[in-house]
């Protein structure tokens, strides 16, 4: 491709900017010669600054590079914002549309972002660091917008106008679509500052930044190549200044339950094996130890079979038939109520699935039916669904109004901090939140408790 | 390829090396690699979850289970797994769950206010959707990973080709985290150059005593160091591995610093891929047969050299050396598009004709003025006496090499 005859070709090649047919002896300006071809390149991040500088210095180009355009954004339904949305839109757009807007948990901070979207109304890249986060994007955009809403990611490659994805495949992808874009969204932003991922903003042209998060700030400082990236903090507010605005109450009811005597058998014979190994050696749970068991177990046979040992006592615990008896009486206690069951794995997810015979979402479920399911849960034609992971914050069912845990023996708090988003609750009416609790043996419990949050990685 | 954590390898000092499994521990893995691929042929039409539980069961109380993923990797690249049924899973599901939702909750213990039966909803799916009772539950789910089936698994590999294609893969998975690359060569240039381009990968090129050597690294590598394209350089081993000399050091970034890794052809690490065909056209073929076949005073070597030219390479069909150490390049243009020609005239000009005989094919009509240097035409075969003339005259204006630009 060479540009037309008066003006150097602006492209984007392979991740990067090359600038062709430039016939000055004077370098352009923010590219730089590659030695192995002699053309001339700039990261991709500098493209709006590249314009800029062109602009000021009067000289042309043809831009080949860009790829975006206006994407058709309107709001279905008017959105009323709360003032701190307001401020904090107001701030991202006197900073040039570049910049990262920190608020806590569950203050809105999608809302923010789609509003953004209707703003500049341009093609948008939505950049999330787990599925369940980037399913979620995907129905609030296509609920918000009624558009057809693109997924690069969880076995979908389909670039739209508006796409959602995760920052693996960005990772992975946007050498190819670095150009597609006029605005990224970056959800989590904190995550970002890892070194690959900050890649991604790097392989993109796109003029328009907005980074969303709780946690601005890294323990390791990384924090700071953000800026250079996305542009600087834009608008912050702490949890106290916010409080009481949004989140419900909600009752916690623990039922412990037993393991039946054959489970309970297997069980102890494994724990047994494990516990002595692990007080044989002093496995301890911090400060490296535990990677240091792993690694072991590659070498040494007893390592080994102290891990396997594990697994199987984790499995049993997990797979207690008293699950499957408590959450019967649990769904006819319930059964005008609408009730989300957790779980800690997949595998379990989709027993009680094919047990109860209703709807299990779990990475598996792909980004549409996902929506679908939960669609006809808050309609109230599903009741009862099972989805796995607790941790993750991707569940947002503000219907929902029973909560039942399949857990450990441990009890996280953030865990129950973090359902208490999910049973958000409009009509004041109290949410129930159930923990099961298997009763192991007396070591046992220690044990699984020592290792605290591990039970819920 | 391996997974990132399927990768064995050890740092000694400033190098990294992965973890071979050596010919003194074949006796050990040749027969695991064997019941390995047995497991995956007997497994055919089988659950996936059955085939992992098989080969988990192979790994047993083993501690080098890490080898035993590793190889099924491997295997699991040329299985191919489909739903044990064919229909649409999302569709079936919504219908069971609408049927199911009037009579929440399914129990398998009966009361006074739930008296239907998880079997009396079965059977009431199972009129309404025609898929058998017994069947509703496997079906529900039929398209998750673990529920589909090995539907095929094509692949002859021996237990010998498996262990060396999971060395290679290791050597790939140290790549995963390379910087860059400097490789060294000699020969095989249409190969090595074909398989760099299908990686995507970029190159910088020097003529050294022994050869060429070559930086590898991907666009992005200008601006700042980046393991972006490590796993384009992995992807690229295999069609290097297909020359017969060459020596490698990459630069893999690792949690101790940056190691280096060194590869050569002595490494006994094999490739999977094909080479280029040694001859681009029966032409071609025909001529360096008859010419190599008698003394000339001209030795000739197929892709003898590389014109490095500022942005590119350029590869002569055939480089001719005299016993007093003259060169002489030859490019055969026999086939054409205008697109191919045009790229190609460009870079015979840059490349200086001064030291190029072209043999063209007469019926693509070129004219003088195309080429400044010396060619010949020639319509079904090349004429030796024609090209041997032709060496005579390049040779005594004893020019140096130059490319005029």
């Amino acid at each position: 491709m060479e540009g037309n005859e008066d003006f150097p070709a602006l492209t984007f090649e392979d991740g990067v900017l090359v600038l062709r047919g430039w016939r000055s002896d004077a370098s352009p300006p923010l590219f730089r010669l590659d030695p192995r071809d002699r053309n001339w390149r700039s990261p991709a991040y500098l493209y709006a600054e590249i314009k800029e500088a062109f602009r000021a210095n009067e000289l042309k180009m043809e831009d080949q590079a860009c790829g975006f355009s206006t994407a058709g954004l309107e709001f279905r339904i008017r959105q009323d914002l709360f003032p701190h949305q307001e401020e904090a839109l107001q701030a991202w757009e006197d900073r040039k549309h570049r910049g990262s807007v920190v608020l806590p948990t569950g203050t809105g901070k999608t809302v923010v972002g789609l509003q953004a979207m209707a703003a500049l109304d341009t093609s948008t890249l939505v950049v999330c660091p787990t599925l369940d986060l980037m399913n979620q994007w995907y129905d609030r955009i296509t609920d918000a917008f009624g558009i057809e809403t693109g997924i690069l990611g969880g076995g979908f490659h389909e670039i739209r106008a508006v796409t959602v994805t995760t920052y693996d495949s960005a990772f992975r992808h946007l050498d190819r679509y670095g150009g597609c874009f006029g605005l990224l969204i970056f959800d989590e932003t904190h995550h970002l500052a890892a070194p690959t991922y900050l890649q991604i903003p790097e392989l993109s042209i796109a003029p328009y930044r907005l980074g969303l998060t709780a946690t601005y700030r890294r323990p390791d400082a990384r924090h700071v190549e953000l800026a250079r990236v996305l542009g600087p903090v834009v608008y912050e507010k702490r949890i106290r200044d916010l409080k009481g605005e949004r989140l419900s109450e909600y009752e916690i009811v623990r039922i412990p339950v037993r393991l039946a005597d054959g489970e309970r058998a297997l069980y102890e014979r494994n724990q047994a094996v494990y516990a002595g190994y692990v007080k044989e050696n002093q496995v301890r749970y911090f400060a490296g130890g535990w990677e240091k068991f792993i690694r072991e177990s590659a070498g040494k046979p007893e390592a080994r079979k102290a891990l396997l040992a594990r697994t199987e006592m984790r499995r049993v615990f997990h797979r207690a038939q008293a699950k499957y008896d408590i959450l019967e009486s649990l769904f006819k206690r319930h059964v005008r109520d609408r009730v989300i069951v957790f779980t800690e794995d997949n595998a379990l997810a989709y027993d009680l699935a094919s047990h109860f015979l209703i709807p299990a979402l779990t990475h598996h479920t792909d980004t549409r039916e996902r929506k679908a399911v939960l669609d006809r849960f808050r309609s109230g034609e599903y009741r009862f669904l099972v989805t796995s992971k607790v941790l993750n914050e991707g569940v947002d069912v503000p219907e929902a109004n029973v909560a039942v845990i399949l857990g450990g023996s441990a009890s996280p708090v953030e865990h129950v901090q973090r359902l208490g988003r999910i049973l958000r609750k409009k009509s004041g009416k109290r949410a129930i939140l159930y923990e099961v609790v298997v009763q192991g043996t007396a070591e046992g419990n220690v044990s699984y408790r020592r290792r605290g949050s591990d039970a819920y990685r | 390829m391996l997974t990132g954590d399927q990768a064995r390898y050890r740092i000694q000092g400033d190098f990294i090396r992965p973890s071979y499994i050596l010919r003194r521990d074949a006796d050990k893995y040749l027969p695991l690699c064997g019941e390995l691929i047995r497991i995956y042929r007997r497994h055919a039409g089988k659950a996936r979850s059955e085939l992992d539980e098989a080969v988990l069961n192979l790994e047993g109380e083993r501690t080098d289970y890490k080898i035993i993923r590793g190889l099924a990797k491997l295997l699991e690249e040329s299985c191919e797994f489909r739903p044990r049924w064919d229909m649409e899973f999302p569709l079936f599901r919504e219908r069971v769950f609408s049927i199911v939702q009037k009579h929440y909750p399914v129990v398998s213990k009966p009361d006074l206010l739930h008296p239907r039966l998880r079997v009396d909803v079965l059977s009431e799916i199972a009129a309404e959707t025609g898929v058998p009772p017994e069947e509703v539950e496997a079906r529900l789910y039929g398209d998750l990973p673990d529920n589909c089936i090995l539907f095929s698994f094509r692949s002859d590999v021996t237990a010998e080709g498996l262990l060396k294609r999971y060395n290679l893969a290791l050597a790939q998975a140290v790549l995963y985290h390379a910087e860059s690359a400097r490789v060294r060569i000699r020969g095989d240039y249409r190969t090595v150059f074909q398989y760099l381009q299908l990686s995507r990968l970029m190159h910088e090129i020097r003529k050294i005593p022994e050869g060429y050597e070559m930086e590898i690294s991907g666009p992005a590598s200008l601006f700042s160091n980046t393991q972006r394209y490590g796993v384009r350089m992995a992807v690229f081993l295999p069609g290097l591995l297909l020359a017969k000399s060459w020596s490698m050091v990459a630069d893999i970034k690792t949690r101790q610093g940056r190691k280096a890794f060194l590869l050569n052809s002595n490494s006994g690490l094999s490739s999977h891929y094909s080479a280029a065909p040694e001859f681009d056209s029966k032409v071609e073929e025909m001529f360096f047969n008859k010419f190599s076949k008698k003394k000339r005073g001209w030795e000739i070597q197929r892709e003898g050299d590389i014109i490095i030219l500022e942005d590119s390479v350029f590869m002569p069909d055939f480089t001719f050396r005299s016993k007093d150490g003259k060169i002489v390049h030859m490019e055969i243009i026999g086939y054409w598009t205008p697109e191919y020609l045009e790229k190609k005239l460009s870079k015979i000009r840059r490349a200086g004709p001064d030291r190029l005989i072209l043999a063209v094919n007469r019926s693509l009509n070129c004219s003088r003025d195309d080429f400044k240097g010396e060619w010949i035409d020639y319509t079904t075969g090349i004429r030796i006496k024609d090209v041997l003339e032709r060496l005579e005259q390049v040779a005594v204006r004893h020019l140096p090499f130059s490319s005029s630009r």
